[in-house]
């Protein structure tokens, strides 16, 4: 587990964040899609990316939430942050969990990115 | 049943009540006939990803899905029976005799033969696949790990298990 400034991330996200997932025809087409998004909005992992992209998930905690979504797990915020890259701008929306029992003042857990290109 | 790709300028055009599924940003454009009941229009943002569309098991309603996205048609008449957001990016449909399942990447929905809502899960990591045994689903992880989900109850009958 990666600790973020305010967050923390499984290592084994950046696969699917940056196109290396092959679990599955839809999983690789969605992870592929994820790189290419993210590439567009600037962020490439040979680049610095992984830090950025640190960057922008921090910045997401005080961005506006968009959606909440409660289960037996726990509660998952998804708050969008705007990003530009000299290809395209857009978003990239930001799945913080909260796991049952913890309150939301404390460290959430990234479970997954949407990047969006706008035209 | 076809799926044509179309234009933004196309896709505009048709009534608002045919664009079953339609994303802000959208980058991808498509018909999908469903013969006798005619077109319908989705917009996606993937230009990686091609719509998931399944027909039920009782092969009176097809199922689309894609990115965000979830809407049933019923074949016979082209009622829209279902049109959703979902929190999270579709990854599969699989049809059953009674319900079909809705795999996203943090969540599994059950619908009923009739498309009400049987039960919404929450998954504790981004899923891979969904598959069924007897009376269990069986919901995989990019990590790798099982969930085993009782369809009759709604309830995951065992701890994770690591594959």
């Amino acid at each position: 587990m990666i600790q973020g400034n305010g967050f923390s991330i499984k290592e084994s996200k950046f696969d699917y964040f940056f196109g290396r997932v092959t679990s599955s025809p839809h999983n690789q087409a969605r992870s592929l899609q994820n790189l290419q998004d993210l590439k567009k909005l600037g962020i490439n992992e040979a680049a610095g990316g992984r830090e950025r992209l640190m960057q922008i998930l921090e910045d997401g905690l005080s961005s506006p939430e968009v959606r909440r979504t409660t289960n037996d797990y726990g509660t998952t915020i998804v708050r969008q942050v705007e990003v530009s890259g000299a290809e395209a701008r857009g978003a990239i929306e930001i799945f913080y969990f909260y796991p049952g029992g913890s309150s939301l003042s404390a460290r959430p857990e990234i479970s997954s990115i949407i990047p969006k290109i706008y035209h | 049943m076809e799926i044509q790709s179309i234009d933004e300028s196309l896709f505009n055009k048709i009534d608002g009540i045919r664009q079953i599924i339609a994303h802000d940003h959208a980058r991808r454009f498509a018909l999908i006939n469903l013969n006798d009941i005619g077109d319908y229009g989705i917009s996606w943002r993937s230009d990686l990803i091609e719509p998931i569309v399944t027909l039920s098991y009782d092969q009176l309603t097809t199922w689309i899905g894609v990115d965000r996205q979830l809407a049933a048609i019923e074949i016979n008449h082209g009622r829209i029976s279902v049109a959703l957001s979902l929190t999270s990016n579709i990854v599969q449909i699989l049809a059953l005799p009674s319900l079909t399942a809705v795999l996203t990447e943090l969540e599994v929905l059950l619908f009923n033969m009739d498309k009400s809502i049987r039960c919404i899960k929450g998954l504790p990591d981004i899923s891979s696949q969904i598959s069924a045994y007897g009376k269990n689903l069986v919901i995989k992880s990019l990590e790798g790990d099982n969930l085993i989900l009782d369809i009759e109850t709604g309830l995951f009958k065992e701890s994770i298990i690591t594959s």
